[in-house]
């Protein structure tokens, strides 16, 4: 009787013991953080494609070394119609139209990123027309603005900047 | 000759005084006294005698420049035990030495380049010696580190000026369809009639290749025009266009220049303008 008793004690413990080991186990387990996974970067191709109105300009002297070389000619180009351009990632076409400020960019033509991936320009054809602009900004799709540098040039040399600001819609 | 005259020419003399002896104990200096355009030759000079390096004092020469910014030099310094012959210093007087060079050849930089990095040098003997003491009583032969500091020109305190700004006189690289802003800094106004002045207007006209004229409003009705008035910021005002649209210039035709005057809505007389006619010519068009 007393052997059942010391045997029936011991296997008392093992089951306590044992117990007490998968609570912290399973505790353990719980405790452990998930996996972080990164979303793949966004699109430019998608963030592209939208419709933008003009919103700043910040005209850039090239001659003018340091500060005082840039202005903000915003009114110039929104006084009126701002201008708005529209790209389209499905055919790569582009339409713009210039409302009530100069019209740089031709009214509708095809598109192409320098690289779709990790794009830096954005090369745009208008017919006989030719006309590049320099990404300040990436755009992807939450990216709120599509700002750009278009760069004139006088003979060989760019004498004149503009940096245009986008806001989506 | 009384005390207190001598005292009174003693304080007249004294700030020419102090201001020779801060010439006279300079390290370097350089012509012109401020260098803003590394693409024209720079002259530098330099005192041995106010080196704390005090080896090369009344050393009778050939001394030598070793300069590392802002690049190594296009001839390269030589080695340290026979520098480049190319750059010797002259010999201008008792420890005054000089050397003169363009620094965007010297070094084949831009003149960003040396604008944003300087120019360094120390001066040298042909063979610089060796051993870190560069005092009289040491075996290195050379001064410590000198520099010249280049900048680019500030900008110049101007009434009227445009932006972008003229090149070559009064020729600004635009087109006709490029905005132009004209800037007036009332801060710099002389003419007490016009300072302090409230709101202000651009009587402009513009010329094309053909001698027509083209503007927005005759003088008397400038005032009535919107498109006229400069906005205020502080004491300057701008006056930002597209010149094609405000002077309304026909598609076949070329603006050639500008003609603008800056005056008070219903200018009275001459004492409502500011002196002086700007004129701009778009030579990008």
């Amino acid at each position: 009787m007393l052997n059942f008793s010391l045997k029936k004690e011991i296997m008392k413990g093992k089951y306590q013991y044992w117990t007490l080991l998968l609570l912290i186990v399973v505790s353990m387990a719980a405790c452990k953080p998930d996996e972080l996974v990164l979303d793949p970067p966004g699109s430019k191709l998608e963030g592209i494609n939208d419709a933008f109105t003009l919103a700043e300009v910040i005209q850039v002297d090239p001659f003018v070394i340091g500060s005082g070389n840039s202005l903000d000619v915003t009114k110039v180009f929104t006084t009126g119609t701002a201008p708005k351009i529209t790209f389209n990632s499905a055919d790569f076409t582009y339409s713009f139209a210039p409302g009530d400020a100069p019209n740089y960019l031709g009214t509708a033509g095809t598109w192409t990123f320098d690289n779709n991936e990790y794009p830096t320009l954005i090369n745009m054809n208008a017919g006989s027309n030719q006309y590049v602009l320099k990404l300040l900004h990436t755009i992807r799709p939450q990216d709120e603005y599509l700002e750009v540098q278009y760069e004139r040039s006088c003979g060989s040399d760019v004498t004149v900047i503009y940096q245009f600001k986008f806001a989506r819609g | 000759m009384k005390a207190s005259m001598k005292k009174t020419i003693a304080l007249l003399f004294l700030p020419l005084a102090l201001s020779f002896q801060a010439a006279v104990a300079q390290k370097v200096w350089t012509e012109p006294v401020v260098v803003t355009d590394p693409t024209d030759s720079v002259k530098i000079y330099v005192d041995l005698a106010q080196m704390d390096c005090q080896k090369l004092v009344g050393y009778a020469g050939p001394l030598y420049m070793w300069t590392w910014k802002p690049a190594d030099p296009v001839g390269g310094n030589g080695t340290w035990a026979s520098s480049n012959p190319d750059h010797q210093f002259v010999n201008e007087g008792p420890d005054v030495w000089s050397i003169k060079f363009v620094p965007t050849d010297f070094y084949g930089v831009t003149a960003a380049d040396v604008y944003a990095n300087d120019i360094f040098f120390l001066v040298k003997a042909l063979d610089g010696g060796g051993g870190g003491d560069c005092s009289a009583a040491g075996l290195e032969f050379k001064t410590e580190d000198l520099s010249v500091e280049v900048n680019p020109p500030g900008p110049s305190v101007r009434k009227i000026f445009s932006f972008p700004d003229v090149q070559e006189g009064d020729s600004v690289w635009l087109r006709q369809n490029d905005a132009f802003t004209l800037v007036y800094d009332n801060a710099q106004e002389e003419k007490v009639s016009m300072q302090n002045a409230g709101d202000l207007f651009v009587y402009a006209r513009a010329y094309d290749t053909d001698g027509a004229e083209y503007k927005p409003s005759t003088i008397a009705q400038v005032g009535n025009n919107a498109t006229l008035k400069m906005s205020k910021e502080g004491s300057l005002y701008h006056w930002s266009i597209w010149p094609e649209k405000i002077f309304n210039v026909p598609a076949t035709k070329t603006l050639n220049f500008v003609r603008l005057q800056v005056i008070k809505a219903n200018p009275a007389n001459a004492n409502d303008a500011v002196d002086g006619l700007w004129e701009y010519y778009f030579r990008c068009n």
